[in-house]
C-alpha cells in the first residue's frame, strides 16, 4: 500500500500527455491549420483505451498505485473500455461537426479529452477525495462544452442551467462527504464497511447515514435521476449534438460507476448486505428514486416534439432502469448495471449519430421533419429504428438484455418493494414503446412534404459512417451473442464485490 | 485543537461548542438589529430621503452597469495562476521535512526525489498553460 507504482496509471498518463500536446499544438498553429489537433487526439484516445484494455491481460489485478489511492481491477478495466469507446465515438461525431462549425477546434478537443481523463480516473478512485476531484473534472469540462455554441441563446441558457444546478448538486455531494468523514474519520471507501462492521459507529450511525444520503443525492445529478433531473431536457436540447451524445453516455455512466463504488463500500466485507443498506429504509429510498425517475422520464417524453428533448426524457427514464440494478445491492444487480451500460453505449450513440447527420441537413430537431427519411436514406432510418427499438427494449436488440438482467436482479429479491418497483418499470417500458414507435412511424409511414428536398442525397462523412456501422453491429451482437458479454459484466461485478 | 475535531469526539456533548458558536453568531446579529431598531430615531420618510445619495448630485442612470467581459477573463486567469502559490507554499515548507513528513522521508529517502520531480511536473504544466494563454492573446487588453 505504501508504493507509488506510477506505471500502473499508464492510460491516464497517456491521456494527460495528449492533453498537453494538444494544448501546445493549439498554441503553435494558426486558426486555419488545426488538422494536427484531431490526429493527436485520435492517437491519444486510441493508445489510452488500448492500454487500459491491455491491462486486463498484463496486470496482476487487483493492483493499486499512489499509496493505494488508485486501483486497477476487473471492474475498472471494463468501465475504462466503455468510456474509451464513448470518447472515440464522440470524437468521430465531433470531427464532422467541428468542420461545419469551424471554430474552437482546440478548445473542444481539450475539454472532451479532459472529461475523458476524469472518466478514466472515476473508474480507479478508491477514496472520496479522488471521487470528488475526478467527478468535478468531468462536470466542469461539460459546463464549458454545453455552452460551446456561445452565440446561440439556447446553448447559453443550457450552460447556465447546468452550472447552477450542478453547483447545487456538488454542494450536496461535498456536504455528504464531509459527514461521512466525520463518521468514519477517513476518506477511504472501504472504511465505511469497516466502521459498520466494527460497530464503532455508535453515536455516529446517523451521521454516516445522513452523509450517504447527501452523497447519493449529489450523484443523482450526474445520472439525471429524480430529484436532480430537471436540467436534462433543456441541456440536451441546448448543447451541440456531439456534446449531448457525450453527456448522455459518458457523464451518466461515470455517475453510475461512482454510485456502484459507494454502494459497494456500504456492503459488508464479504459482499453481504451491510448494516446500513440492510435496513429497509435504504432499499425503499433507492426504489422511490428509481420509480420516480422512470415515471418522470417516460411520461415526460410522451409530449415531446423535439428529438433531442425526447432523448433527454428517455435518458432520465433509462437512469431509472439502471438504478433498479443498483438497488438490488448484490452481484447480479451490479453485473446487470455494467451490461446495461455496454448496451446503452452502442444504442444511444448510434441514435445520436443519426440525429447529428439529419440535423446537419435539416438544421432542426423537430420530429415531424424526420418524415420520409425511410425512403430517402434507408440506412440512416434503419440505424435510427434499431437504436430506438433497442432503447425501448425489443427482444433481439442489445437494450432488451440490459432490461432483462436488471428486472431479473430486482425480481429475484422477492420483497414487496422490489415487486413494486419492477411493476413501475414494466409500466414505464410499455409507455416508452409508444413514443419511440411514434418516431419510427414518422420515418416510414409519413411522406415528406412536397418540395422539401432537405433530406435528399444526404452525404455521410467517413468517421460518422464508421460509427453508424459499429453501433448497428454492436446493437445486434449484444442482442444475439449475449453470453460472452454477460460473462464480462459478471467478472466486472465480481471484481467490484472483491474490492477492498 | 477544538474537542469536536478529535478522534474520540462521538458523544453529543462534544458538539456543544458548535451549538454555542451557532447561538452566539445568530444571537449577536439579532441583538444588533434589535438595538438599532429600539434605540434608533426614525424620522419621516419621503421620496428624497429614500433616494440613493450620490455626492449630493441627482443620481443618473442605473447603478447595475455591465462590465466588459475582459475584466472577468483577467480575474479568472489571475485565480488560476494564484492557485500555484497555494500548492507551492506548503510544498516549500514541507520539502525540508517537517515533523509528520520527516518520519516518512527518514524511512524512504527516495520519496524526496519524487516530491521534487512532482513539483517540476506541476510547474511545467502550469507554464504550458501560461504559454497557451499568451498565444491565444487572452492577456492582450486591446484585442480582447
Amino acid at each position: 500500500m505504501r508504493e507509488f507504482n506510477v506505471a500502473l496509471a499508464a492510460p491516464e498518463w497517456i491521456l494527460s500527455a495528449t492533453i498537453l500536446v494538444v494544448l501546445f499544438q493549439d498554441a503553435r498553429t494558426r486558426w486555419d491549420n488545426k488538422g494536427g489537433l484531431g490526429r493527436t487526439t485520435w492517437l491519444g484516445l486510441l493508445l489510452a483505451t488500448g492500454c487500459a484494455m491491455l491491462q486486463g491481460w498484463f496486470v496482476d489485478t487487483p493492483a493499486t498505485a499512489f499509496l493505494g489511492h488508485y486501483g486497477v481491477d476487473g471492474f475498472s478495466i471494463v468501465c475504462k473500455a466503455i468510456f474509451g469507446a464513448t470518447a472515440l465515438f464522440v470524437m468521430a461525431m465531433a470531427d464532422t461537426w467541428l468542420k461545419r462549425v469551424d471554430r474552437g477546434h482546440g478548445e473542444f478537443r481539450l475539454l472532451a479529452l479532459m472529461a475523458t481523463l476524469g472518466m478514466f480516473f472515476v473508474c480507479s478512485v478508491r477514496d472520496f477525495a479522488g471521487l470528488f476531484v475526478s467527478l468535478e473534472l468531468i462536470t466542469v469540462s461539460f459546463y464549458c462544452l454545453t455552452a460551446f455554441k456561445r452565440n446561440d441563446e439556447r446553448a447559453i441558457e443550457a450552460g447556465i442551467k447546468y452550472v447552477v444546478l450542478g453547483a447545487l448538486a456538488t454542494a450536496f455531494l461535498l456536504l455528504g462527504i464531509a459527514f461521512i468523514y466525520g463518521a468514519t474519520e477517513s476518506l477511504w471507501f472501504h472504511k465505511i464497511a469497516l466502521t459498520e462492521a466494527s460497530d464503532g459507529v455508535g453515536g455516529n450511525a446517523a451521521l454516516l447515514e445522513f452523509g450517504l444520503l447527501l452523497t447519493v443525492l449529489g450523484l443523482c445529478f450526474k445520472i439525471a435521476a429524480v430529484p436532480f433531473q430537471v436540467w436534462t431536457p433543456d441541456v440536451y436540447e441546448g448543447a451541440a449534438s456531439p456534446v449531448t451524445a457525450f453527456l448522455s453516455m459518458g457523464s451518466k455512466a461515470a455517475g453510475f460507476v461512482l454510485l456502484l463504488k459507494v454502494v459497494r463500500a456500504c456492503l459488508g466485507p464479504d459482499g453481504d448486505a451491510g448494516i446500513i443498506l440492510a435496513t429497509g429504509a435504504w432499499a425503499g429510498l433507492f426504489a422511490l428514486i428509481a420509480a420516480a425517475t422512470m415515471l418522470y422520464g417516460n411520461l415526460g417524453a410522451l409530449w415531446q416534439g423535439n428529438m433531442k428533448r425526447l432523448l433527454g426524457y428517455s435518458s432520465i427514464g433509462h437512469a431509472g432502469y439502471v438504478l433498479m440494478g443498483v438497488l438490488a445491492f448484490n452481484e447480479a444487480g451490479f453485473a446487470a448495471v455494467v451490461y446495461y451500460l455496454m448496451a446503452y453505449l452502442f444504442t444511444v450513440l448510434g441514435v445520436f449519430a443519426v440525429v447529428i447527420i439529419v440535423n446537419g441537413a435539416l438544421r432542426s430537431h423537430a420530429i415531424t421533419d424526420y418524415a420520409g427519411l425511410g425512403r430517402k436514406s434507408p440506412f440512416l432510418a434503419l440505424v435510427l429504428t434499431c437504436g430506438l427499438l433497442s432503447l425501448a427494449g425489443v427482444p433481439p436488440m442489445a437494450g432488451f438484455f440490459g432490461k432483462f438482467l436488471v428486472f431479473q436482479a430486482v425480481v429475484q429479491l422477492g420483497t414487496p418493494v422490489a415487486y413494486t418497483v419492477a411493476f413501475v418499470g414494466a409500466a414505464g417500458v410499455v409507455v416508452s414503446m409508444y413514443y419511440y414507435l411514434c418516431v419510427v412511424k414518422q420515418l416510414y409511414m409519413v411522406e415528406a412534404p412536397e418540395g422539401d428536398t432537405r433530406l435528399d442525397g444526404l452525404v455521410v462523412a467517413k468517421p460518422l459512417k464508421a460509427v453508424l456501422w459499429v453501433c448497428l453491429i454492436g446493437i445486434f451482437v449484444l442482442g444475439f451473442l449475449v453470453q460472452p458479454f454477460v460473462a464480462m459484466a459478471q467478472d466486472a461485478a465480481e471484481a467490484l464485490m472483491a474490492a477492498r | 485543537m477544538l474537542p469536536f475535531l478529535l478522534a474520540e469526539a462521538n458523544q453529543p456533548r462534544d458538539w456543544l461548542p458548535v451549538l454555542v458558536l451557532l447561538l452566539l453568531a445568530v444571537g449577536l446579529a439579532a441583538v444588533q438589529l434589535l438595538i438599532s431598531w429600539l434605540l434608533g430615531k426614525r424620522g419621516e420618510t419621503n421620496e428624497f430621503k429614500d433616494s440613493p445619495y450620490e455626492c449630493g448630485i441627482e443620481p443618473v442612470g442605473d447603478a447595475h452597469t455591465r462590465f466588459s467581459v475582459k475584466f472577468y477573463l483577467v480575474a479568472v486567469l489571475f485565480i488560476l495562476f494564484d492557485i500555484e502559490v497555494v500548492f507551492l507554499y506548503p510544498w516549500a515548507v514541507h520539502f525540508g521535512g517537517g515533523e509528520p513528513d520527516g518520519v516518512i522521508f527518514q524511512e524512504r529517502p527516495d520519496l524526496l526525489g519524487f516530491l521534487f520531480f512532482e513539483m517540476l511536473v506541476f510547474l511545467a504544466v502550469l507554464f504550458l498553460g501560461w504559454y497557451w494563454v499568451v498565444k491565444k492573446k487572452a492577456l492582450d487588453w486591446e484585442r480582447v
